[in-house]
């Protein structure tokens, strides 16, 4: 069974246990040889199943379908650093940016050409929705990170604070599974919710209440879609970690990430339910679980204003 | 020029070379070859002056290449080649034609060449000696295929691999010679054809690899590397 992984930086321990699994993981863009899987990471490679970068919100997921599925024109917009040059779709990409135009298109159109051939020759999909809050160009595409955080600059004429609801949510989840099933019709997709809590947010509202507002929200609508269409189905990854009666064991000290123990116990449900055994390395016995996460949350956090 | 050969099971096919006919066409040139097995050279250390091993069979494997000598004084040569000791160099020559940033290849060739026993060997030995050091890789893995073919990635593959790393430890990577490559990234098949073991005075010594083997070099090979590599060195 081949699987793709997508979604917000929780997504990318998805990635990891598969990886350590044993799975059929597909990675459509792979590394140079060469290059040391710190490095790997650091570039965005072996993340997720193609070069997108954390991809928090069911919109982000439509954008990138529509660009890499159906032919939709990516917005012109780049993000200049002096010489070096931003791809606002993807900021962290590159740590030190493109060298030039046709350097930073030339990356795109490998990863939008590698993000379909994961969808069109998976047999299964994970996805892991993050946020609801995010940050939009009038235009109307949006951003995986507000500008001016990991890149470009911050313009109010120009951009603007969406806290995306849940008739929003549906749709978008709809359409990028219609995408991907026109491309991919026997494509079956699994939808999860991030556990890990707003670093911070834009909203009116405390971080714990806009917390959990974002999270309702996109389990709801995960929720929804997984009764409404039978290749879709929800794995509670979000409910193992946050339920009480974990204890709040599974977070770390800064009482947001997720412990490796966590991730583990729900990685470990998730191969139960598959029928894979004998599950995932035992503790401890992981030679990269100390790699770092790319959240791009904590970066927006850095910069942004905290509730 | 007395020149130094340290290297692993590849330098075989130099010191066949050198044997077959080189050594009439440069009468100029006096190597010694220093070889080990395997990753016999990573323990390779400096010690007075002279890189040697604490291991007593690698001290057996120089001796018996080099025809006595235990360890590499620098003092006896007037320059050095370092050869082989790396692993899937097709892999980082295919690298530069797939697209990637120059910033990920960059990072990709320093974590290569960092991870190989070529450079800690070139490491080591420049803790010691002021003397032009030269390298050679490992050969291209051998494939069947069309001579003639572009070249470009693998000339790119060598000048960002000495621009960004030889250059830093006063060395200089030098390159396969073009006629032995084909589709631009393999050495031509017939290259691989009849190579024999490196002889470190163990049973197999110079017992031809198993059919198929596709990366190690006969001498055919090793006359052309050194034929190139000694022009280079001292033309005219």
């Amino acid at each position: 069974m081949a699987i793709a992984t997508y979604g917000s930086c929780f997504a990318q321990h998805v990635s990891r246990a598969l990886i350590r699994a044993g799975f059929n993981w597909l990675d459509c863009e792979p590394p140079p040889a060469g290059l040391s899987l710190d490095h790997a990471g650091a570039f965005g490679y072996r993340q997720f199943s193609s070069r997108t970068g954390n991809i928090h919100t069911a919109a982000m997921l439509r954008q990138w379908c529509e660009w890499a599925l159906a032919g939709s024109e990516i917005p012109a917009e780049i993000w200049y650093e002096g010489a070096r040059l931003i791809d606002p779709f993807r900021p962290r990409i590159e740590p030190d940016g493109f060298g030039d135009r046709a350097e930073l298109l030339a990356a795109r159109t490998s990863t939008l050409a590698a993000f379909r051939a994961s969808v069109a020759t998976a047999d299964l999909l994970i996805f892991t929705l993050g946020l609801t809050e995010c940050w939009r160009h009038r235009d109307g595409h949006e951003y995986p990170l507000c500008p001016g955080t990991a890149g470009g600059r911050f313009d109010a004429e120009l951009h603007h604070f969406v806290n995306q609801d849940y008739p929003a949510i549906l749709d978008d989840l709809n359409r990028s599974i219609a995408l991907m099933q026109r491309v991919n019709p026997g494509l079956r997709l699994l939808l999860s919710v991030s556990p890990v809590p707003l670093a911070a947010t834009a909203g009116p509202d405390h971080v714990v209440v806009a917390t959990t507002y974002s999270k309702s929200v996109l389990r709801a609508a995960a929720g929804a879609v997984a009764a409404a269409n039978a290749a879709v189905d929800y794995f509670p990854s979000y409910e193992m970690i946050t339920s009480p009666v974990g204890q709040g064991r599974f977070f770390a000290a800064n009482q947001r990430d997720v412990t490796d123990q966590g991730v583990q116990f729900v990685m470990q449900q998730f191969f139960r339910a598959i029928g894979h055994q004998p599950g995932i390395a035992a503790r401890g016995a992981d030679p990269d679980a100390a790699d770092a996460v790319i959240c791009d949350e904590e970066m927006q956090a850095a910069f942004g204003q905290s509730a | 020029m007395r020149l130094c050969i340290i290297g692993n099971s590849h330098i075989a096919a130099l010191k066949g070379g050198w044997e077959a006919g080189v050594k009439a066409e440069f009468p100029g040139i006096r190597p010694t070859f220093f070889g080990a097995r395997g990753g016999g050279l990573t323990r390779l250390m400096v010690r007075g002056g002279i890189l040697t091993s604490d291991d007593a069979k690698i001290r057996s494997d120089l001796a018996f290449t080099s025809g006595g000598q235990m360890g590499i004084d620098p003092g006896l040569f007037d320059a050095f080649l370092v050869y082989g000791l790396c692993r899937n160099v097709n892999l980082l020559v295919r690298n530069y034609g797939a697209g990637y940033s120059r910033q990920v290849l960059e990072a990709a060739l320093l974590d290569y060449w960092a991870a190989t026993s070529l450079i800690g060997v070139i490491r080591k030995l420049r803790e010691i000696t002021t003397l032009p050091i030269h390298a050679g890789a490992s050969p291209l893995e051998a494939a069947l295929g069309e001579a003639g073919a572009a070249t470009t990635n693998h000339v790119r593959f060598l000048d960002a691999s000495n621009r960004q790393v030889f250059a830093l430890l006063d060395a200089e990577l030098i390159g396969q010679p073009v006629e032995t490559i084909v589709n631009g990234d393999a050495t031509a098949l017939a290259f691989a054809s009849g190579s024999t073991r490196l002889a470190v005075g163990a049973g197999n010594d110079l017992v031809p690899h198993e059919a198929g083997e596709t990366r190690h070099m006969n001498a055919d090979f090793g006359a052309r590397w050194l034929r190139s590599f000694l022009t280079g060195l001292s033309p005219g």
